[in-house]
């Protein structure tokens, strides 16, 4: 465990040292001891490790983040061309991919799912304007048509949250700067609105990492319980709040729909194409 | 030696090639068959395989809105597509811009192509219902509604929609040239990036097949999902070409030419079928049998380097088909 746990720190430090805001800001996923005192034996195969991650163990994934970390810098570098742009691609990718984990059917899979997972971050920061990109959709929270949900571009949910749950550095840099302070004010309001499709105690645990920003393993203590059920109940909420989002912009758009006259319903005959599974 | 068991023509094993098929019914194209979709949409003469482990996804790993387009537009369509295959679910507004190309295309009466509805294979979504937030969707596992909001949201949570946008006429000398160009392609050029290394398309994937079975290192599941398709698109191959050897019009020594080299490829896809056809028979689905066994490894080592040699010699003969298609056509010429 300890072995496992060096090396993922090891592959965080090898950032430089002005990305040091984001490599804090995913040490939500690192080192904590799982509750059950561990016991991981080495070297671990991948698929087992994959498996482990799943449940939410941070040591599985920082292990697996070690393995993987060379390879999706050279991928991320090949395509942006850039080095710190590439360490960004690398950083949120790999955030997505620790929040993703549970949609990898194949476990075995996790290198060309993990490189898939980069080229696209890749591609979004490419098309969003390179590193500065990103600051620009959260403005159009300003003066959205409806007081719950913001304009469109906020749509992703995750790299809200990631933004959100950016590290004490970063926030005190924000202090400093009030439109950034205005900005992450609104995005939390947006948030909150959100929040209401969770339970209380996945709510408590949602607000104490990503307003209050604790680390897990101060929740855990907080909340009396064990470091994984925290990490297993953020991911829940934010499947839930991905989910709420959603629905809230479907139900804006058939509304929409309605007002401009569109057919509400339509059936044609069934297609030709059979289905013949048998389970 | 096997032998071919295929006499059913209405239905294939590739499911896009399938929907694609299905949508064909609403348009102005209507009564396609599945052959003619199979052949010139060159699907019939595709195969990618995963050189690691023959993996279950390898019938998948293609750029779906570049390949169904060029597939598309060869006959005669012209489509719009939202999404792909990035293993990451839709955003909101991702999701909103394929709801609304589905019931653009719905409300002009034609359905729409999609992924992983009920199951991770492609599908049709034939009717939509604003009160309810439902599609009406059908795929090989099911018919029946899904939820707006699970669009792209399924087993592999990645959205992926096509719709016809529009259809122009296409004579069929234009798309059998465009067909054979892309199976030649097919077969010649790796379409892959360097993240999807370990597939190989074309001829290509027949060495894949050979070095996972070399190696003994075939997923039985994998194996047994990729055998059966891509035995399903050679006895197309051979049924299309078949049945443009009899039906080809046309009297020019040209037309005579290519309904000559129609037969012989046939032939040959006859023979790729066979061997695929013993091999589907030895490593059934779902549970595909027992491939890395050095009895079942060493017959189908030997199967697939006859499958190779007489695709080889099939490609050969598509590309002879091809010059002729590319010389001026003669004045004779009806069609």
């Amino acid at each position: 465990m300890q072995a496992a746990n060096n090396g993922m720190q090891e592959a965080y430090i090898k950032l430089s040292a002005d990305n040091r805001a984001k490599e804090t800001s995913i040490s939500g996923f690192r080192g904590e001891p799982a509750p059950d005192g561990g016991g991981c034996p080495e070297p671990a195969s991948e698929k087992e490790l994959v498996e482990k991650a799943r449940t939410g163990d941070p040591d599985a994934f920082g292990e697996l983040v070690r393995r993987h970390r060379a390879k999706a810098f050279g991928i991320a570098r090949s395509l942006t061309k850039d080095h710190h742009l590439a360490e960004d691609v690398v950083q949120d990718a790999l955030v997505r991919a620790f929040l993703h984990l549970g949609t990898l059917i194949d476990t075995a899979r996790f290198s060309p799912w993990l490189a898939k997972i980069i080229r696209n971050e890749a591609y979004m920061k490419i098309r969003r304007g390179g590193p500065h990109g990103k600051e620009r959709p959260f403005t159009c929270l300003e003066g959205a048509a409806s007081p719950n949900i913001g304009a469109d571009d906020w749509h992703d949910i995750d790299r809200v949250l990631f933004r959100l749950s950016r590290s004490a550095l970063e926030s005190a840099r924000q202090a400093h700067d009030p439109s950034a302070a205005l900005l992450r004010k609104e995005l939390i309001n947006g948030i909150r609105s959100l929040l209401h499709c969770l339970s209380p105690r996945e709510k408590r645990i949602f607000e104490a990492y990503f307003f209050e920003q604790l680390p897990p393993k101060d929740i855990a203590i907080l909340l009396n319980t064990a470091v994984a059920n925290v990490y297993n109940s953020i991911s829940r909420a934010r499947g839930k709040m991905q989910q709420e989002l959603i629905r809230a912009h479907i139900s804006m758009y058939v509304k929409h729909r309605k007002k401009m006259g569109k057919p509400a319903k339509k059936l044609l005959a069934p297609p030709l194409f059979k289905p013949v599974w048998k389970d | 030696m096997g032998k071919r068991t295929r006499d059913d023509f209405t239905w294939s094993k590739n499911t896009d090639t399938s929907a694609i098929h299905s949508m064909i019914q609403y348009t102005d194209k209507a009564g396609m068959s599945v052959v003619d979709v199979m052949g010139y949409t060159a699907h019939a003469f595709r195969i990618i395989i995963d050189r690691e482990a023959v993996e279950v996804g390898s019938y998948s790993a293609f750029d779906w809105p570049l390949h169904h387009a060029e597939q598309l537009q060869n006959l005669g369509f012209a489509v719009q597509t939202a999404g792909k295959p990035n293993h990451i679910p839709p955003t909101s507004e991702e999701l909103e811009e394929a709801l609304g190309y589905i019931q653009t295309s719905l409300d002009k009466g034609v359905p729409a192509l999609s992924w992983d509805l009920f199951i991770p294979e492609w599908g049709v979504i034939y009717g939509y219902d604003d009160e309810n937030k439902v599609l009406r969707c059908r795929d090989v596992r099911k018919d029946g509604d899904l939820p707006y909001e699970k669009l792209g949201r399924g087993e592999v949570t990645e959205m992926y929609v096509l719709t016809i946008t529009g259809s122009y006429p296409v004579d069929k000398r234009s798309m059998l040239k465009g067909a054979l160009k892309l199976a030649v392609k097919h077969a010649y050029r790796q379409s892959f990036e360097s993240e999807h290394a370990s597939h190989r398309n074309g001829l290509a994937a027949y060495d894949a097949w050979i070095e996972a079975f070399t190696k003994r290192t075939v997923d039985p599941f994998g194996n047994g999902v990729n055998t059966g398709k891509v035995w399903d698109t050679r006895e197309f191959a051979a049924q299309f070409l078949l049945e443009l050897s009899q039906n080809w019009e046309g009297s020019s020594p040209q037309d005579d030419r290519l309904r000559t080299l129609a037969l012989e490829a046939s032939e040959q896809y006859a023979a790729v079928a066979e061997r695929l056809g013993e091999m589907r028979d030895m490593f059934p689905f779902p549970h595909g049998g027992e491939p890395n066994s050095d009895a079942q490894a060493g017959r189908a080592l030997t199967l697939l380097g006859e499958a190779k040699a007489a695709e080889t010699s099939g490609i050969t003969l598509l590309e002879r088909m091809l010059e002729i298609l590319e010389q001026p056509p003669a004045s004779e010429v009806i069609e």
